[in-house]
């Protein structure tokens, strides 16, 4: 299991936290698994980046148990 | 030091700490929030943040520009929650030995910030519609792209 955190306008369409009982394989399956869940989002969620421990990690970062996973819409402060 | 506040950011106390005996060029942005976007009247902005990261890339993003430019100061500090027109959604400071470099590293840190850092701004209009994450200008010139 890992655990998914959303932000932003991707809190329109999945909660704040959500768990993924089965891990997917890498970021790439996570993302396709995300998209496959909410569809409408799907252009919000191929530009999103992902992070694990605070620290952006690329398409092929092989997931593990126990994750927190932190699905980050493109910036936009200040 | 924390680079995000939920309370109003005190400019003006900022700015008190960015002096120092070897800078010569002394640079403050201060990004606030104006009462449009795009023809329509903006109510206020809503900023939210992946804090723990935003604040640790931050705090890098100082670092690396200290080293970079030979700074003497660098701060930065990004408002999060509701935050009105005219107030201060952002602030930098840089402190240099001459302008160049405080203007250089200035305009870094803020690029990075609005385009790297994980923060968001979702704008409230008047007619109460809102919407997130609308790019800069200068992402839209880049781009063409004027909304997500």
């Amino acid at each position: 299991m890992i655990t998914l955190e959303f932000f932003a306008g991707l809190k329109d369409y999945f909660p704040p936290v959500m768990e993924v009982r089965e891990t997917p394989e890498d970021i790439n399956r996570l993302r396709r698994y995300l998209i496959d869940q909410q569809s409408f989002a799907t252009t919000l969620l191929e530009q999103c980046r992902f992070a694990v421990d605070d620290t952006f990690v690329q398409e092929d970062y092989q997931l593990r148990q126990g994750d927190l996973v932190l699905v980050i819409p493109p910036s936009s402060g200040g | 030091m924390t680079h995000l506040s939920t309370e109003k950011i005190d400019v003006m106390a900022l700015w008190e700490q960015a002096h120092h005996p070897e800078a010569g060029g002394v640079v403050l942005f201060s990004g606030e929030v104006r009462n449009n976007h795009q023809g329509k009247e903006v109510s206020h902005l809503y900023y939210e943040a992946a804090e723990r990261m935003a604040n640790k890339m931050i705090a890098a993003l100082l670092e690396e520009a200290k080293q970079r430019w030979s700074l003497q100061v660098a701060i930065a500090v990004h408002r999060l929650g509701k935050v009105s027109v005219m107030e201060t959604a952002v602030v930098v400071i840089t402190a240099a030995a001459h302008r160049t470099e405080a203007y250089a590293a200035n305009q870094y840190i803020i690029d990075r910030i609005k385009h790297h850092v994980p923060l968001w701004k979702c704008e409230h209009f008047v007619d109460g519609e809102r919407a997130w994450g609308g790019h800069c200008a200068c992402q839209q010139k880049s781009t063409g792209n004027m909304e997500l």
